[in-house]
């Protein structure tokens, strides 16, 4: 029927663990982003959300690595990380839009791993917390691999956002799509603890103004440039294809943007339009 | 990437309480439980943070296990640095 909300943000684990750390007005100005997205989720009460995530080896490990995990349990537990301070969830799942997402998947030619059980670290937990801090919205996880070469494509993850795109907009229910990661860091490797703004600036600019070309033609080098981290922009690319797909244009707005250094990351939120854009 | 039997090796300590408390009562032990190379098998049994980083385990596996052991973040990214020095 519809999509009805698209966000995106950062999942830094500062974000909620080590909030004293960052200098104040940094932290004022992503919290206020943050409030401003979850007064939209407020406004569209989606039933449901397709949430485009990546983790930190909380269920997934090589023996055994998918570029696309779609989450399909009725229900996800987090944070695995008890030091996070968010508390202990229970998250309700959505396993009929998450098959539904399977099948397009599937008949789209693309095969996507699946499972019945995924717990949550940071990276899912962190946007949750401030977007559905009650926790209770239906949520379909899509892990998208950022840890593990080769990583899926952006044209890849593209066609796996249109894929979600055209399940919200043949469902029934009233549909919203987050995406969660980024942007520029370098966490646990060399790099850690720069962070690249001018590349930050530039993925941000593409995203409002939903250039498709420039977002799929990002590869895993230059995603990599900006810090293994970055790799996680793929949710967003993922993002970028669900609301071109399902309101024929992305039109995003950056609400805040911080390159903080306490928490080693380059952190946005984004808001985007859902509003059908009328073909001419 | 390679390493995995390494890199299992440290994920369990990482997220299992008592991998982590056999670890650190017998780490030589616990490493003769894992096919590693004689190179791997130091390391870890040393808890060298460079000879870990070079033989590829994944930063994200290899913080968080220098953490458990009490490393600060500058002495970690000091060692780990030395793999591109």
């Amino acid at each position: 029927m519809s999509l009805v909300y698209a966000a995106a943000m950062g999942h830094a684990p500062g974000i909620t663990a080590w909030v004293e750390a960052a200098p104040t007005a940094q932290k004022d100005a992503l919290y206020a982003g943050f409030a401003e997205l979850h007064a939209g989720i407020e406004a569209a009460k989606p039933d449901a959300l397709f949430v485009f995530t990546s983790e930190h080896w909380a269920n997934f490990f090589l023996d055994h690595v998918s570029a696309f995990c779609i989450g399909r349990g009725d229900h996800f537990v987090g944070p695995v990380e008890p030091w996070l301070k968010v508390a202990k969830s229970r998250i309700p799942g959505a396993p009929d839009l998450a098959n539904a997402l399977i099948a397009e998947c599937m008949a789209s030619d693309m095969d996507p791993g699946f499972g019945d059980e995924m717990s949550f670290d940071h990276g899912t937990m962190v946007p949750l917390h401030f977007l559905t801090p009650s926790m209770n919205i239906p949520i379909v996880p899509i892990m998208i691999n950022t840890l593990m070469a080769p990583q899926p494509t952006a044209r890849r993850c593209l066609a796996l956002g249109r894929a979600a795109g055209r399940v919200a907009m043949r469902s029934s229910k009233r549909i919203g799509v987050i995406a969660t990661g980024g942007m520029s860091h370098d966490p646990g490797e060399i790099k850690h603890g720069w962070i690249d703004s001018d590349f930050d600036k530039r993925f941000l600019a593409q995203m409002e103004a939903g250039d498709l070309e420039a977002l799929g033609d990002y590869s895993t080098a230059s995603l990599m440039a900006a810090g293994a981290g970055a790799l996680e922009l793929l949710a967003w690319i993922s993002l970028a294809g669900a609301l071109d797909e399902a309101v024929g244009k992305v039109r995003g707005r950056t609400l805040a943007y911080e390159a903080v250094e306490p928490w080693a990351t380059g952190i946005g939120a984004m808001s985007f339009s859902t509003a059908q854009v009328m073909m001419a | 990437m390679s390493a995995y039997a390494l890199q299992k090796l440290i994920r369990e300590v990482n997220r299992n309480p008592v991998a982590r408390d056999a670890f650190k009562a017998d780490a030589a032990g616990f490493a003769a439980g894992f096919e590693l190379t004689e190179d791997e098998r130091a390391a870890v049994v040393s808890r060298d943070w460079t000879a870990l980083y070079r033989l590829g385990v994944h930063g994200l596996l290899l913080r968080p296990f220098s953490i458990l052991h009490g490393t600060p973040e500058p002495e970690y990214l000091t060692a780990i640095r030395k793999t591109v020095a």
